[in-house]
């Protein structure tokens, strides 16, 4: 549980910046499956018989724009395939699954590029949807709301009145009984960790359930009982039915979602006293400042080290007084607040994992080395082993050292800082006292401090306080190109002792904001995925019975939460290579890492594996993103949900659902409902 | 020439199966017409294509060949559904509703303002005589009051074209009376009604014009009072005196005297009800059988 729950941290938070990237993908992903479709429509309605009824061809129209469109798509296309083929331009798929692979299991958010390859790709796309969207487009301005709401609140009404709904609120109601109380055997600090993974499992279910039955099986059963006879007769539009259903069980799903949401919060916050351990750590909603990670050392290839654990997700460095290995993040931006004048210092938490080659002291962590500088004082790693790392700056390091050791020689006469003041600079604590204030200051001018040795324990929280001078510092004029504003260099000072990182394991604390808040951001997740299995049972409804709409909902859900182990096979990630290399070598009894002889098989294998991982990864594209909407993580482990990520996510979720309702829209107007 | 509402052209209905086979053929090119303000009757045995005709003109089914018109629209075309009124051959609403609820919500479906849904609705369950229950959802509701609303829903667009499948159907004497007059009423405030149905009484009383279907084919069109007419046979009708011997020998020697000769003689019985069966016997004495419209020469 805990290894998903790092992963999940671990994702590159989205961001408006990626915004061009997404819509690139989603041009060729959705572009794509418009374009198929438009193949099917357009050789249906333009090879039927020409004597249709009038009828017909008001229902499958084919407008001059939209043959327009699908030309313009074709050409584009065709001129993909003709790059494709001569090797122009370059294929994004491959540099996306070579990014995949470079950050291990971190999911990377897509990147706009201009390479002809794909944007010749997302046009083919662009047009194929203009061109199939357009009767759609057309159609949407006869959408009346009296209409659709009067068909959503039926929905509601029925849901209601059917009262299975509020059967599922009661049995949820059970779940916000104090998790102890059923499973008590577990830590104190994880008290509200549980908890909120109960309640988030029981209103997954709770919600889900019911919400994809009614969602199934409404349609089909107004075509069964024939109670839609009299909705088709009357002026309104196909898609109107389905918009309507639709619109009316996101309300319903909001109703008993905000129910569940304000009983269960009101339970967090008044209805039961947590331990203070699980209160700190989980009942906070940390807004924090993520860098990227590095791994450098004087040789100039060392990229960490692998030793074999957790997928390799980690990578180490070695313990030693005077090992140059280092782990660096590197913050590009830095927001004005960290820098305040109002603040005493900006906390740096971080959890490592430590993998001990010796057994090292009983009950004895592992000492740590953390150095933050800023771009103005930049860092270089020695030529020679044993020798430290250095400042660029040779002579601006001798002005720190001694500016350094004078103020440590004052403080130890008591020269300065007051009665209360420490004797050397390394103990001053941070708050309103003279010697932090100095090494504030000092922080400013040099844009550099250091922690000389801190004792982490292994997978344990630690945080380590910094100036906001050195932010400050940081802020001031502009980096060279591709130059981080603020780099953090971690050191293992310990023998024989490795610690394990990766980028999600450090970053910087910019501010907090109230539990309450994340709570209820944390149900928008909740609310993102029902809506999702909604939108796509009441699509598949149009067309599918009940039960085949409903079984089919729920295995394109639950799949989506296998999609994304499965696409490490499938990509040909995972260290066996695809599906049939790594089936060759099982046959072989060959090891994962043997190389397979090069020839005219590996060649056959290889282009079986990548067809199959463009089949899967078309298949991946109908899954919903299930994991992008699930942010129990955040929440639990007492993180702030970002609300840009959260603006992000509503984006996707109406790109995810657009194709579908597209769908719908065909599939409704297509329907015979009484036959 | 008056307006003409609903029009078909060769319109045909085959049912098939998922896979596209062939179920059944359940209206052959049907042609037909229907001018506005008349009263037009569908008529035949159950099974004989009489709810297909009217599912396709609504756009419900679409047709395997042939079109249909209404209001010179296409069928399939949403916006004709403004000026008609369906009541479905079942009452087929949402149970869980009451009847308030009920025409609120199609009246909401017909993009109808709150304040004139409010008023017609009033209106409406009092004309369908539901005041007392208005407030029951329709789950509650016997065969009988459900037909009720089932209209109600159907005239809350206040429409030019009614379409009513089997309107008398589970209605009692009294019931079928009472839709009868109402029916007749829609046509003097100028409607048009289409409606079908195998109780040929119900038929009689209410049509101008009447088309009898028969395993899918047309087999007699025209106007009820013509249709029932027998041109060969004359009909005397008289009132005040006794049926004797005596009279009917001397009316005897009156038609021979004048080139005839006395059938019957008695009280009068012919109904549509005997025309229906007897074309339902020729059908099935002649299975091509179809109904023709009148060549010029014959209407000479
Ligand atoms: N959905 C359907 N699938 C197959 N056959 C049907 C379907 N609906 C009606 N039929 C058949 O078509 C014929 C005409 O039916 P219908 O129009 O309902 O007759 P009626 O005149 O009684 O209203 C019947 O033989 C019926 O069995
Ligand atoms: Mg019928």
């Amino acid at each position: 549980m805990s290894l998903f729950g790092i992963l999940i941290l671990d994702r590159e938070p989205l961001a408006f910046q990626h915004l061009p990237g997404l819509i690139q993908v989603w041009l060729q992903d959705a572009g794509g499956f418009a374009a198929v479709g438009l193949l099917i429509y357009l050789a249906h309605a333009l090879f039927s018989p020409s004597d249709q009824p009038e009828s017909t061809k008001l229902r499958m129209p084919v407008t001059s724009w939209m043959l327009l469109m699908a030309v313009v798509s074709l050409i584009c296309y065709a001129a993909f395939a003709a790059m494709f083929i001569g090797g122009i331009g370059k294929e994004l798929v491959e540099v996306r699954s070579q990014a995949i692979a470079a950050e291990a299991t971190a999911y990377v958010p897509p990147k706009l590029s201009l390479r002809a390859q794909p944007v010749t790709l997302a046009l083919g796309g662009l047009f194929a949807l203009l061109s199939i969207g357009h009767p759609f487009a057309r159609d949407l301005f006869k959408l009346r709301f009296r209409r659709t709401f009067a068909i959503a609140k039926l929905s509601v009404k029925e849901a209601i009145r059917d009262r299975l709904f509020l059967v599922f609120v009661i049995f949820l109601m059970i779940f916000l009984f104090p998790v102890k109380w059923f499973l008590p055997n577990n830590k104190p600090e994880d008290e509200i960790r549980l908890t909120l993974d109960v309640t988030a499992f029981a209103s997954t279910i709770f919600l889900l359930v019911p919400a994809v039955i009614v969602a199934a099986f409404r349609i089909p059963n107004d075509i069964k009982h024939q109670t839609i006879y009299t909705i088709v007769t009357k002026p309104v539009e196909r898609f109107e039915i389905v918009l309507g259903r639709f619109v009316g069980y996101s309300i319903l799903i909001s109703i008993a979602l905000g129910l569940m949401t304000l009983v269960g919060w009101v339970y967090l916050t008044f209805g039961t006293t947590f331990d203070p351990k699980a209160v700190e750590e989980s009942q906070r909603s940390r807004v924090p400042l993520r860098g990227k990670i590095d791994f450098r050392a004087r040789t100039a290839d060392y990229s960490g080290t692998n030793v074999g654990r957790e997928f390799e997700y980690r990578k180490y460095i070695a313990g030693s007084k005077t090992t140059t290995e280092r782990a660096l993040w590197m913050f590009d931006s830095i927001p004005a607040n960290l820098g305040s004048t109002d603040r005493d210092q900006v906390p740096c938490e971080f959890t490592f994992d430590i993998f001990k080659l010796t057994k090292g002291e009983e009950n004895r962590g592992v000492d740590v080395n953390i150095r933050v500088t800023t771009w103005q004082c930049g860092q270089r790693p020695p030529d020679n082993r044993g020798e430290p790392w250095a400042w660029t700056d040779a002579t601006r390091q001798k002005e720190y050292d001694k500016e350094r050791n004078d103020l440590d020689e004052k403080l130890r006469k008591r020269e300065i800082g007051g009665p209360d003041a420490p004797p050397s600079l390394a103990f001053a604590r941070p708050g309103p006292n003279e010697a932090w204030k100095l090494v504030d200051q000092l922080a400013e001018k040099y844009g550099f401090f250091e922690i000389s040795s801190t004792e982490v324990y292994d997978f344990h929280p630690a945080t380590v306080y910094l100036p906001p001078g050195l932010f400050r510092n940081a802020r001031t004029g502009t980096p060279p190109a591709g130059e981080p504003r603020v780099t953090v260099y971690v050191k293992c000072l310990s023998p024989g002792q490795m610690l394990g990182m990766a980028q999600g394991d450090l970053y910087l604390m910019e501010g907090e904001k109230t539990f309450t808040e994340n709570y209820f951001k944390n149900a928008v997740g909740l609310w993102c995925r029902a809506v999702i299995l909604v939108g796509i049972s009441v699509t598949l409804s149009t067309y599918l019975s009940g039960v085949i709409s409903l079984l089919a909902s729920l295995f394109l859900y639950i799949s989506a939460y296998f999609a994304e182990h499965l696409r490490d096979v499938a990509t040909g990630q995972s260290v066996g290579g695809g599906p049939l290399e790594s089936f060759k070598r099982l046959l072989n009894a060959d090891t994962p890492t043997t190389p397979i002889d090069e020839g005219a098989t590996k060649r056959s294998i290889d282009i079986a594996d990548r067809t199959f991982a463009w089949v899967f990864r078309r298949y991946e594209n109908i899954v919903p993103n299930i994991d992008a909407f699930t942010w129990t993580n955040y929440l639990k482990e007492g993180f702030n949900i970002n609300a840009e990520y959260l603006v992000l996510n509503l984006l996707i979720l109406i790109g995810y659902l657009l194709p579908w309702a597209l769908l719908s829209y065909y599939l409704i107007r297509n329907r015979e409902v009484a036959a | 020439m008056a307006e003409i509402v609903v029009e078909t052209r060769g319109l045909t209905k085959v049912y098939r199966d998922f896979w596209g086979r062939k179920k059944k053929t359940a209206l052959n090119a049907l042609d037909l017409t229907i001018e506005k303000g008349e009263i037009f009757g569908l008529l035949g045995p159950n099974g004989s294509g009489k709810t297909t005709t009217i599912k396709l003109l609504l756009g419900l089914l679409f047709p395997s060949g042939g079109d249909a018109f209404v209001f010179g629209q296409p069928a399939a075309k949403v916006e004709k559904n403004e000026k008609i009124g369906y009541l479905p051959e079942e009452s087929y609403l949402y149970r869980f509703l009451n009847a308030e609820e009920t025409l609120d919500f199609y009246g909401r479906l017909f993009d109808i303002p709150s304040a004139v849904r409010e008023k017609r609705a009033a209106e409406l369950i009092d004309t369908v005589g539901l005041s007392n229950d208005k407030k029951r959802v329709l789950r509650e509701y016997s065969k009988g009051m459900r037909q009720r609303i089932g209209l109600a829903q159907a005239l809350i667009n206040d429409p030019d074209l009614v379409i009513l499948d089997e309107p008398t159907s589970g209605l009692d004497p009294l019931g079928t009376r009472w839709m009868k007059d109402l029916i007749l009423d829609l046509k003097k405030k100028g409607k048009t009604i289409l409606m079908c149905s195998h109780r040929l009484d119900d038929v009689q009383d209410v049509c101008d014009r009447i088309a009898i279907l028969y395993g899918g084919d047309l087999q007699e069109l025209g106007q009820v009072n013509k249709l029932v007419e027998d041109q060969k046979r004359l009909e005397i009708r008289a009132t005040g005196l006794q049926l004797n011997d005596g009279l009917k020998h001397d009316l005897a020697a009156v038609i021979e005297k004048h080139g005839g000769k006395l059938e019957a003689f008695g009280h009068p019985t012919t109904t549509l009800e005997d025309l229906f069966l007897r074309i339902v016997d020729e059908s099935k004495a002649r299975p091509g059988r179809r109904y023709l419209p009148p060549t010029e020469e014959a209407k000479k």
